[in-house]
């Protein structure tokens, strides 16, 4: 047990220092980080207005009316742009790094591969797009039929969950690199399969909910979330969305584990 | 002439090879990737039209809306985000020096290695879509399908002059890469790509329609399906054609200038 808190602590410092080195490189450029907010914002514009165009043509979808369409935009927005700042920088060139052989100078240090391969460096320019998410999320809650919910609170449990789906998911075609050759095309796919989290899960067949809520579970980011502050009387996405995420984030954890050993033995 | 030919057939093999090079990467990047894109908005729009009330969707059945995303298959309007990144980072990194040695252009070098990775998929999966169109029995207009390929390759010659402009910044900026996003961020949206252009409020739509970013995806993928006739679909050749002469002189000015710009800081 007080090994495990040394080792949470050193993590935190570590990812602290992170934080302040890419802050640091981050406001060097401040052209940068607004063009950073103004690409977000235009993808959250793209996706109200996706929506806002299909309920222009119809009542309600799936049991959801435009005002729990929202609240689904909003924690969809607020995972992403989390997202965002902690880890997105890392997926990005995780791949690259893996064919130059990065991972092989990390695998000396004395600290988590797998917290310096993911979360080494962040984009802080991103944090006002999570502000801006936030604010529609809370202000999409208020506007609800029955008014802003008394379990409001869940969002510190639902949000988090999200993010820990997002980031799993992720290692888990990150980690492929390790076993594959070229692994590019696989991150691609890993989008795509992303883009199924930008949906309801309830638009889905049964089958293909099946796998985005069980399988390779992006349904989990913002879908059931969503469905844990806008349908509160359902018992069962509270409990799935946090049994799922420990699970995978765990699984994930192993196989990356697993990989670096067959990496390193095949050297 | 005949040296000018030679040099582009050339570079229309490199991107061919270069995109089979990796068989693996290959497999996931010509037929899964744009597979699954196709099969997540089949996904969505199928149970979406199913949840909503009367079976169709702004008078559209779902069939109408499988036949239109079809298109996607072909991935000839779709976002290159890798071959973008890499063009950036060849003027970024220098390694734009040895083009200026060489017979061909920067500009026909890449435009011929991007229209034969287009060429590649556009043959793998053509037989795919009129298979799917043909099971499934979607409406399709195959007597229509050359125009629209037609469309669709013209479509690809403007964007690119588009991506080589935003391309070209990198000789004044450190990093484009925000800008690239921002770009790619409103083309996704007003090619059609997330939904037909056709479901917006109408004085919005007819002025989305009326630019020639419709040409990549929802005037070929609106005219395979029969959404719309041939009348509604030949003007998009008159806008293709004025916007591929302003984005060329954009690209062309903005190389002149970057190159300028380039050589005096002594590269």
């Amino acid at each position: 047990m007080k090994n495990a808190m040394r080792s949470l602590r050193k993590t935190l410092q570590l990812q602290w220092w992170f934080f302040r080195l890419s802050a640091i490189a981050d406001l060097q450029m401040p052209f940068n980080i607004g063009l950073q907010f103004v690409n977000d914002i235009l993808w959250y514009s793209v996706q109200i207005a996706l929506f806002e165009t299909i309920y222009s043509h119809a009542n309600a979808l799936g049991g959801w009316t435009v005002a729990e369409m929202r609240v689904f935009l909003g924690m969809l927005f607020t995972v992403d742009s989390m997202w965002m700042v902690l880890f997105a920088r890392n997926f990005e060139v995780f791949s690259s790094r893996i064919v130059q052989r990065d991972l092989d100078l990390l695998l000396l240090k004395p600290v988590s591969s797998q917290q310096l391969m993911t979360a080494q460096k962040m984009q802080v320019g991103f944090f006002l797009n999570f502000i801006f998410s936030l604010t529609w999320l809370l202000a999409s809650l208020a506007l609800l039929p029955g008014g802003f919910p008394s379990h409001a609170w869940l969002l510190l449990l639902v949000v988090p969950a999200g993010l820990s789906m997002f980031y799993s998911t992720a290692l888990l075609f990150g980690t492929i690199g390790l076993l594959v050759t070229r692994v590019q095309q696989l991150q691609e796919l890993h989008m795509v399969i992303y883009r199924m989290s930008q949906r309801p899960d309830m638009f889905f067949g049964p089958k293909l909910r099946y796998f985005i809520l069980f399988v390779i579970p992006v349904g989990m980011i913002a879908s059931v979330p969503t469905r844990v502050m806008v349908n509160a009387e359902e018992g069962w996405p509270l409990a799935a969305l946090l049994a799922t995420s420990i699970a995978f984030v765990w699984l994930t954890h192993r196989l990356w584990e697993w990989s670096v050993r067959r990496y390193t033995q095949i050297g | 002439m005949k040296r000018s030919l030679k040099s582009a057939l050339a570079s229309l093999r490199i991107g061919i090879a270069a995109e089979r090079a990796y068989l693996f990467d290959f497999v996931v990047g010509v037929f899964f990737i744009p597979l699954a894109y196709f099969l997540i908005e089949v996904a969505f729009w199928t149970g979406l039209i199913q949840t909503s009330a009367n079976g169709a969707l702004a008078g559209f059945t779902t069939a109408d809306y499988l036949s239109y995303f079809l298109w996607l298959l072909l991935r000839i309007g779709g976002l290159n985000w890798r071959f973008e990144r890499d063009m950036i980072a060849d003027v970024n990194s220098g390694a734009v020096n040895a083009f200026l040695l060489r017979p061909s252009s920067f500009f026909e070098y890449n435009l011929m290695r991007l229209l034969g990775q287009k060429m590649l998929t556009v043959l793998v999966m053509t037989p795919v879509v009129v298979g799917i169109a043909w099971g499934f029995n979607l409406p399709f207009h195959l007597e229509r399908l050359p125009a629209a390929l037609l469309m669709g390759f013209l479509y690809l010659i403007l964007t690119f002059s588009l991506h080589f402009a935003v391309a070209c910044g990198a000789f004044f900026y450190d990093n484009v890469y925000s800008l690239n996003i921002t770009k790619n961020m409103l083309l996704w949206f007003l090619t059609g790509e997330t939904m037909p252009l056709d479901l917006l409020p109408a004085p919005i739509a007819r002025v989305v329609i009326a630019l020639p970013f419709s040409a990549g995806v929802y005037l070929p993928a609106a005219y395979l399906s029969g959404r719309i006739g041939t009348a509604e679909f030949l003007p998009g050749f008159v806008s293709l054609a004025v916007g591929g002469l302003l984005f060329a002189l954009l690209a062309r000015w903005l190389w002149m200038a970057g190159l300028k710009n380039y050589s005096g800081t002594g590269a």
